[in-house]
């Protein structure tokens, strides 16, 4: 059985790991720094690892997806991430592709089992 | 210890194995990361050692961390590569060890007064070839993985991104096909020559059987002269080694892989003959050796029989050389042809 439960979890992961980047651009039409967005993503139920969370940040900027300053106003600097220009235009695209796929898969999951043979061309 | 100590050697972990010019910048956003963390669980308290393991642990290995902020990992033999590193490691050291031993053998044979010393002498200079053998099959893969001629470029690995069923390569014709035996055996053979030549070049000689005095034998070169030859003919042994390698990868033979293979042969051939043309690479003292082993030989000498044997069969080294440069050429180049018609 934990065979069983450690393929779901790997298969999970894997799922999640699509998700991080529209959720990470989602929230960065506001200035963000690393840690904050950790907050607010785990406030609304992503729960994302500062270890992938970090580098995936630098790896968009280096994209040109965001832009970077650093803040050293606060006790802490702090470097904050803001989407570009570029970035929302990718973010867009992103959007659009995601709710098509996700009435694709809706369509899978939740009529396919009650129409059976419906999906048949 | 102080509570930070973990944090400063953590991220000194993580930095230390990124790029000089990121690395300062992701040093002071991880620091950032990690006292915001602490202080979200110490929730107002005081910091903990229990406190920092714990954030640590779960921002996980420095190394994965430094991995995924490089956005690649670092190889110096990578997996693509590592079953072809494997084949080649394996070859090269069965060819030393058994090469080695077999001088060794020959060495004792005919030599027998000094049988322990030779042991000795046998195993250190076969564990320093060894080393050096595998130092040199990785470095030469090292460098293939760090100037990224990785196994895709090399044709090992045909999964590319822009791949198309037209790229599949046609199933090579059985007759221009090479065998994995004839390049392995090629590269045994050249290291057994390499290290007959450059560690017992007197082993090659005429054998006698005396009356009680065991085997004789007289070198047929002056080991002395032979060897300021020796970084040339390194040379073009390395240059065997590398032929084989590419008729290993290759598999057929291509009119490239042919072109190849025969200009190889053709630089060979240059230095056989600059070698052959040396006549002070034959041993000054041939015949006086003999005459000294003669009288204790088993059978009766015609010495000026040998001698001009001795001096016909310096010449003929050069022609033994060039008709079989010349006949393995036409071989290959036929081969070539066929697969080109094909």
């Amino acid at each position: 059985m934990t065979d069983i439960q450690a393929t779901i979890n790997s298969l999970i992961q894997e799922l999640r790991r699509g998700t991080i980047i529209i959720g990470v651009l989602s929230q960065l039409s506001e200035p963000q720094y690393g840690y904050s967005l950790v907050t607010i993503l785990e406030e609304k139920g992503i729960s994302v690892d500062p270890g992938t969370l970090y580098p995936l940040l630098r790896r968009l900027e280096k994209q040109e997806l965001l832009e970077s300053k650093w803040d050293t106003n606060e006790a802490r600097p702090r470097k904050y991430y803001l989407l570009s220009e570029q970035g929302k235009l990718v973010y867009e695209q992103l959007c659009v592709e995601w709710r098509t796929m996700m009435v694709s898969m809706d369509s899978l999951i939740g009529g396919g089992s009650h129409n059976e043979g419906d999906g048949v061309r | 210890m102080k509570v930070m100590e973990y944090v400063d050697r953590y991220i000194y972990a993580v930095t230390q194995k990124l790029q000089e010019k990121q690395r300062q910048d992701i040093e002071q956003e991880l620091r950032g990361l990690i006292e915001d963390m602490l202080e979200e669980r110490a929730n107002g308290g005081e910091i903990t050692q229990q406190l920092v393991e714990e954030v640590l642990q779960e921002l996980g290995n420095p190394s994965e961390l430094a991995d995924q902020y490089r956005g690649y990992k670092r190889y110096l033999i990578s997996p693509e590569m590592f079953t072809f590193y494997w084949t080649i490691m394996k070859i090269v050291l069965a060819s030393i060890a058994i090469s080695m031993t077999v001088v060794f053998m020959v060495e004792a044979i005919t030599d027998s007064s000094q049988g322990l010393n030779h042991f000795a002498d046998y195993f250190a200079t076969t564990t320093n070839t060894l080393l050096q053998g595998f130092a040199w099959v990785t470095i030469v893969f090292g460098i293939i993985e760090y100037t990224g001629m990785n196994s895709k470029k090399l044709g090992i690995d045909t999964v590319t991104k822009s791949w198309k069923p037209s790229m599949l390569t046609a199933i090579p014709d059985p007759s221009i096909r090479i065998k994995k035996s004839d390049p392995i055996a090629g590269i045994i053979f050249t290291i057994f020559f390499s290290i007959i030549f450059m560690f017992a070049l007197e082993l090659i000689g005429v054998y006698f059987s005396t009356n009680g005095d065991g085997i004789k034998s007289i070198a047929i070169f002056d080991v002395d002269v032979f060897h300021r030859y020796l970084p040339f003919f390194l040379g073009v042994m390395a240059l065997f080694i590398l032929r084989d390698i590419v008729k290993l990868v290759v598999g057929k033979w291509s009119v490239k892989v042919a072109v190849f293979c025969i200009a190889v042969n053709i630089i060979w051939l240059i230095l056989a003959l600059i070698l052959f043309n040396d006549q002070s690479i034959w041993n000054p003292t041939f015949m006086e050796e003999l005459v000294r082993i003669g009288s204790g030989l088993s059978t009766e000498v015609d010495f000026q029989e040998i001698a001009r044997i001795w001096d016909v069969s310096k010449d003929i080294w050069i022609y033994i050389v060039s008709l079989v440069v010349l006949f393995e050429s036409i071989w290959i180049a036929m081969k070539a042809y066929r697969g080109r018609r094909i």
